[in-house]
């Protein structure tokens, strides 16, 4: 075995159930956040924040990212950049031309 | 030198940023589309309108939690050289993850019923859509009367079919108020006054003169409506939500190998590279369904 794959190098029991106990309690949020405050811009700020903080945790934690980013970061941001950089390039056909 | 990693961990990472372009690609283009054209006035559809439940995605969004949990609980255990428990655990995420399919599956047929498929909506009536349209409701209305007699607005469909089958140019936007009601169309604030769809006298309506539809009536009947932007709708929604699940499905058909390998006496603690690995994909499932809830259910 790998000494990178070894046990002692990812998270502690505790971390795990940490944050499983705050991804349930986060998706009951952003459901409460819904019904409390309805669909609209409101309620929508607060529910995608709550879901980047989700997923942010599974990332870091369940997927080991906190311990395997030093590793992982040059092959993961230009991924993130290059699906940002989708989006951009089709804003001005797809959203910018109707507003006009 | 490389990257200080074992090979089957690196592979599995660039297999993820492919599948992390490949989701965002499409979660990015459908949060273009809502954004477009889509307007205060004519605006893109909310659950209510296709049928869709947020406690229902809610409560998949739950499960799938549950088994990225499992998973790492049978990682644990693996480590640990506890191979039962950890077999088990196998288990549960592969229930877990077939309770997300079956919920799932209730809900496409849901669509299925309610015809809110790709190409098969009813947007603009005044166009010949509307025939078409008023020829689905008769049908469907046809059916309803002769099989659903115990339905609470069994007499308010009888009067409908009468009114397609016997006017002499029936009017789409009035069949499609009176399957759901003026209140629903228009809305308590009346935001959607000159909606394209409203026949002109429903535009001059107060909200004490409301009308109600035959599926406020009875929410179950399989009745189609007018749903502006339906069709882009549901191809974004077939389109994420169907490959979220084939990469679901391909999660527990890898679960199911490790449980056909533990029953043949062949998994123990040396697979443990191989359930970390199958997490990872298993989470990274995880996380594109934390996004696919709220922007389909709740925003």
């Amino acid at each position: 075995m790998d000494a990178h794959d070894h046990p002692e190098h990812a998270p502690k029991f505790q971390a795990y159930i940490n944050v499983f106990v705050a991804l349930m309690i986060f998706t009951l949020a952003s459901f409460g956040a819904y019904k409390i405050l309805g669909q609209g811009p409101s309620s929508m700020w607060i529910i995608l924040a709550i879901s980047v903080a989700k997923a942010t945790l599974v990332a870091l934690i369940f997927m080991h990212l906190k311990f395997d980013w030093p590793n992982l970061y040059c092959i993961v941001i230009p991924v993130c950049v290059m699906a940002v950089m989708v989006m951009i390039v089709l804003l001005p056909d797809i959203v910018l031309s109707w507003r006009q | 030198m490389g990257i200080p990693l074992p090979n089957g961990k690196l592979a599995m990472w660039l297999f993820l940023v492919t599948e992390i372009m490949f989701f965002t690609g499409m979660i990015g283009v459908y949060l273009l589309i809502r954004n477009g054209q889509p307007t205060a006035r004519i605006p893109w559809p909310g659950p209510q309108d296709v049928h869709l439940v947020e406690w229902v995605g809610a409560l998949n969004t739950l499960v799938l939690i549950v088994s990225s949990f499992t998973v790492v609980f049978a990682l644990y255990y693996l480590h640990h050289n506890k191979v039962k428990q950890a077999v088990q655990m196998i288990g549960v995420t592969l229930g877990l993850g077939c309770v997300f399919l079956i919920v799932k599956a209730f809900e496409y047929k849901s669509k299925f019923e309610h015809q809110i498929l790709p190409g098969r909506v009813s947007e603009k009536l005044d166009t010949p859509q509307g025939v078409k349209f008023l020829r689905t409701v008769e049908a469907q209305l046809k059916e309803i009367v002769e099989h659903h007699k115990d339905s609470k607005a069994i007499k308010k469909c009888a009067e409908l079919l009468d009114y397609i089958q016997k006017s002499p140019s029936p009017s789409p936007k009035a069949v499609n108020e009176k399957i759901r009601g003026t209140k629903t169309i228009l809305g308590e604030d009346e935001k959607h006054k000159d909606h394209i769809d409203l026949p002109e006298a429903s535009k001059k309506k107060s909200p004490q003169e409301y009308t109600k539809g035959i599926l406020e009536i009875d929410e179950h009947l399989h009745l189609s409506y007018s749903i502006p932007w339906g069709n882009m709708w549901a191809s974004c929604y077939f389109a994420m939500t169907g490959f979220h699940a084939l990469h679901v499905f391909g999660g527990l058909v890898v679960f199911v190998v490790m449980l056909v390998m533990a029953y043949r006496g062949r998994f123990g603690k040396q697979h443990a590279y191989f359930v970390e690995y199958t997490g990872l994909y298993w989470h990274f499932v995880d996380i594109v369904w934390i996004f696919l809830f709220p922007l389909l259910y709740l925003v």
